[in-house]
């Protein structure tokens, strides 16, 4: 192993070399350096990305030097930039690190051209207003952004991603794989005919795979019950009775008869095309005829040839179609050399299947006018391989989450009798609500409240709290929900009480939160949160909308 | 929040246990969250797989006591805070020091020592005559621990929430590989790893596990032990592993996979020790400052597929052996042997014990340290229960895996 191969596999085993490889060619631009930025940006400095960009227009204060991990007392007056920016790139020498003193919102919107070059922007300590204007100016370039921001003990993560797409969605635990049982293939068939169980020794017997035991019952079955699968619960029942009656010693003994009774269902359930596959991502606009928009990037571009490959792959089958066989097979009871000859039946059909995918590609490459080198005969059998797993997410913009008219209601609706029922007045929503409550008052009174200067509650922010309050529930008038939301002034009071602090402790679990959801856009693997995580610190509570 | 932070930095000290992706990340936080007087302890030292999280550490310091080089390094970047490293086994400081402590934070990566640390700071906890706890006597325990994009974190409020130990049978006992498959059927790359490793550790014989065997005192020398942090050990392992799986028509044998499977390697990354580590710091914050509510009890965070988290009381188990001074009981045939028992308390899921030892009042019935006594009381493993006890005899059983001191009562009922 090579020493950026050590450095980095505790890693690779999650992501591998080519999800290492993403993260080394991302460009990052993180939008304000305060704790929940920087200690963001650590997280993925650490295992390694190729180039940071930190954008940030204040000077070192005694505040930051409190709770900023990446300030120190001696660059006090310094540009907050510069400092992160260094102090940053010292975490790991793979990195490159820039700066740039400037206004966030003026960076991104004086030169839009320039945001091509960023894989990944990451924005913090920026109210709504802010937001809007950073997505807005995103939005042509397709890239990607991950929103934190803390708030005294309240935290929220925000995705904006138009179309993301997933080859390895990694689902946890591992689903079990497509083996064909309930409707062999003609190569699998002739293997298992080949193999006479009554002629075995009761050696050879127990280590016979589970696969070809119920692969010859339900052949056996079938020819009984007019070549149907058992369908009712008491024809499935009979046919786990006939695996049972298979038993040579008592019950139990045989471990590969033990594994056909356990998964007995694979034998009348043929595994479905599951609708991320089937309706998110067949039926897109981009898995269509027409050309590809040329400004999708090269991993989606590939992405969506392959889609409209394995599309057509399936599509020629007629009435009952198959994703790809994966060509992977799950460890069983076996002699090595059954499992070995069964590994390669299984392998050769994957094989088989790919290359037909394959040559779909090739003729939608061409049709499209397109590179033939962008993909490899590699890139389709690692396709195949997760054809289950691809995934299509698309993540609400924040200008239609704030619209009441736009807003996804039914998750509102859901979120808010969860919260009620849940945690009561705790719940992570009302926390969103009272959050949205502060940015209005910042819009309007240029400072968030409770933000007078002071340690303690002064008089004057009994006016802020019933201003918040006032903020707050007009809010939830503007959604009129079904069910009132119980907000009250101990909410609002709380929010004064916070006056926009940033404690450290919550930073770094927001950029936590953050710098995962940005490894996972930045690879293409595992399914990003969709849209909002918010997290409660006072009770340790957290809850996902896709408002 | 300001005279929080002073409450904090003048009246309360910490301790940290273990400084690894946890540890750091604990580290950092309660230097900028105003804890001002931090211990740490860690018997680890520095390794290049731990950089990629570690933030603390840097390449020069590959070698160096985790502890030592995170104290080091907090002190430097955080001016007035004083963190004092402790380079040994949490076993082997005794209750004054831990006594020290308003708060116990762990970030660790195994259960034992989670066991230990739960029981002692349960043994500390002092009652008066009518059983009413001392509060100043308990130390509340939080717990963090990361598996790649999952994690938890808990509180444990000593004879006030449930407690580690509360929850053993929610940790699945390690998964070995059968040793026949390994020996007679392999079918897995991991299978042919397997071999050579019980090979070299004579947990096998046969003419070629025993030619595996020669070939590594060959090479390494007579008494040589394995170890797994030895690269040219952990080649070895592998070019026999790829021989054997050549053999068989077996795939997939990498120097990554044998090391996966030799070390029982975690996948570990910065993000998950963040939010875990944040939480758990949150936690001792509010739990020393009274300023907010504390998490009940369990956290868990899983962002592998979208972000979920999950935040419930975890209740106490009525027989739990630490937090919890009822008896355990259990029905056992008279005409069963004291071996029989051993292999109860053995397999039990919710005790995994490791290595007990039993006694009767008064009646050592097998003690297994030290060794001498562990000879004098073999001979009762084939005697029947009925012949060495009274059915509703309470037998005590000690553990290496808790403090001395701890241990769990059986009340045994013979049939």
């Amino acid at each position: 192993m090579d020493e950026a191969g050590a450095k980095y596999d505790r890693q690779l085993r999650l992501w591998g070399s080519h999800g290492q490889k993403s993260l080394a060619e991302a460009h990052i631009l993180l939008l304000k350096a305060g704790p929940t930025g920087t200690e963001t940006l650590k997280n993925l400095v650490l295992p390694g990305i190729g180039k940071f960009t930190v954008v940030d227009d204040e000077n070192v204060g005694e505040a930051d030097v409190s709770n900023n991990f990446f300030v120190t007392q001696e660059y006090l007056g310094k540009g907050r930039a510069e400092t992160t920016c260094e102090l940053l790139q010292e975490l790991n020498p793979d990195v490159k690190g820039e700066f740039v003193v400037s206004d966030p919102v003026e960076f991104v919107t004086r030169d839009s051209t320039v945001l091509n070059t960023f894989t990944l922007v990451i924005a913090t300590e920026m109210p709504e207003q802010n937001l809007l204007a950073i997505e807005e100016a995103l939005l042509p370039h397709n890239v990607p952004m991950v929103v934190a921001r803390t708030y005294g003990f309240i935290g929220v993560c925000r995705i904006v991603s138009h179309t993301h797409c997933v080859i390895e969605s990694k689902p946890s635990p591992e689903p079990m794989e497509d083996l064909r049982i309930a409707d062999p293939f003609p190569e699998l068939e002739a293997f298992v005919d080949g193999i006479d169980l009554a002629a075995m020794d009761s050696k050879d017997f127990m280590h016979t795979p589970f696969v070809v035991v119920l692969v010859q019952l339900m052949k056996k079955w079938r020819a009984e019950h007019d070549n149907k699968l058992p369908t009712t619960m008491a024809e499935k029942k009979e046919f786990k009775e006939l695996v049972k009656q298979q038993a040579r010693k008592s019950w139990g003994e045989e471990e590969n008869l033990l594994e056909a009774f356990d998964k007995a269902f694979l034998a009348y359930t043929p595994k479905e095309i599951p609708p991320e596959v089937s309706e998110e991502v067949f039926s897109h606009p981009y898995c269509g005829t027409e050309a590809l928009p040329s400004g999708l990037g090269p991993f989606n571009m590939r992405f969506w040839v392959l889609a409209r490959a394995l599309k057509a792959f399936v599509e020629d089958q007629g009435s009952h179609p198959k994703l790809p066989l994966s060509g992977k097979l799950p460890d069983m009871t076996a002699t090595t050399g059954m499992y070995v000859d069964m590994q390669r039946i299984y392998k050769a059909k994957a094989d088989a299947d790919a290359n037909a995918v394959y040559d779909r590609c090739l003729g939608i490459l061409q049709a499209q006018g397109l590179d033939m080198a962008i993909i490899s005969r590699e890139d389709v059998k690692e396709f195949c391989k997760n054809a289950y797993y691809i995934r299509v997410t698309q993540n609400s913009r924040i200008s239609d989450e704030i619209d009441p008219a736009k807003v996804n209601k039914e998750d509102l609706e859901m979120a808010v009798m969860e919260g009620v029922g849940d945690s009561g007045p705790q719940s992570p929503l009302l926390m969103y609500i009272m959050l949205r409550a502060c940015d209005r008052f910042h819009s309007k009174h240029g400072r968030f409240p409770g933000q007078n200067g002071r340690l303690e509650l002064a008089d004057s922010d009994e006016t802020d709290i019933q201003l918040l309050l006032a903020l707050a529930q007009e809010i939830g008038t503007e959604l009129s929900l079904d069910s009132p939301l119980n907000l009250s002034s101990d909410h609002a009071k709380e929010f004064v009480r916070y006056a926009a602090v940033e404690m450290h402790n919550m930073a770094a679990i927001l950029g936590g939160i953050a710098s995962q959801e940005a490894v996972k856009l930045i690879t293409h693997q595992y399914v990003v949160l969709s849209n909002i995580y918010v997290f409660n610190g006072i009770t340790c509570t957290g809850a996902s909308f896709a408002l | 929040m300001q005279e929080t932070r002073d409450y904090i930095g003048s009246q309360s000290r910490v301790l940290v246990i273990g400084a690894g992706g946890l540890g750091c990340e604990l580290l950092k936080n309660l230097a900028l969250s105003g804890f001002r007087s931090i211990d740490v302890i860690d018997l680890d030292t520095i390794d290049v797989t731990n950089l990629n999280r570690q933030f603390l550490f840097r390449q020069k310091d590959v070698g160096r006591m985790k502890a030592e080089v995170a104290a080091e390094f907090i002190q430097k970047r955080v001016p007035g805070v004083s963190v004092t490293a402790h380079t040994c086994p949490i076993q082997e400081k005794d209750e004054t020091f831990y006594r020290q402590f308003s708060v116990v934070i762990a970030g660790l990566d195994n259960i034992k020592a989670r066991r230990w640390m739960n029981s002692l700071l349960h043994q500390m906890v002092e009652t008066d005559d009518e059983g009413n706890v001392d509060p100043d006597s308990v130390i509340p325990l939080i717990d963090g621990g990361t598996e790649a994009f999952k994690g938890q974190a808990r509180v444990i409020l000593p004879m006030a929430t449930s407690c580690f130990e509360c929850s053993m049978d929610s940790f699945p006992p390690q998964v070995h590989f059968p040793l026949c498959t390994v020996a007679e059927t392999p079918r897995k790359p991991d299978h042919c790893i397997a071999y050579v490793l019980f090979a070299i550790n004579k947990s096998l014989s046969n003419p070629e596990a025993d030619r595996i065997h020669e070939g590594f005192v060959e090479k390494f020398g007579a008494g040589t032990k394995l170890d797994k942090d030895d690269p040219a050990h952990m080649r070895f392992i592998f070019e026999l592993a790829k021989d054997r799986a050549n053999l068989f028509h077996i795939e997939g044998v990498t120097y990554m996979l044998t090391m996966g499977v030799v070390k029982n390697i975690i996948p570990a990354v910065a993000s998950t020790n963040a939010i875990i580590a944040g939480a758990c710091v949150n936690e001792a914050f509010k739990v020393l400052s009274w300023s907010s509510q504390s998490l009940n009890t369990y956290y868990m965070y899983n962002g592998t597929t979208g972000v979920y988290s999950y935040t419930f009381e975890y209740g106490r188990k009525p027989d739990c052996p630490v937090c919890n001074a009822e008896e355990l009981r259990w029905s056992m045939d008279a005409e069963e042997t004291l071996q029989a028992l051993m292999d109860r308390l053995m397999s039990d899921s919710t005790l995994q014990l490791e290595k007990p030892s039993i006694a009767k009042p008064g009646l050592s019935l097998y003690i297994q340290k030290p060794e001498a006594l562990r000879k004098q009381t073999e001979a009762n493993l084939s005697k029947k229960l009925g012949d060495i006890l009274e059915s509703g005899d309470i037998i005590t059983v000690t553990d290496p895996i808790y403090p001395a001191g701890q241990n769990i009562s059986i009340i045994i009922k013979l049939d």
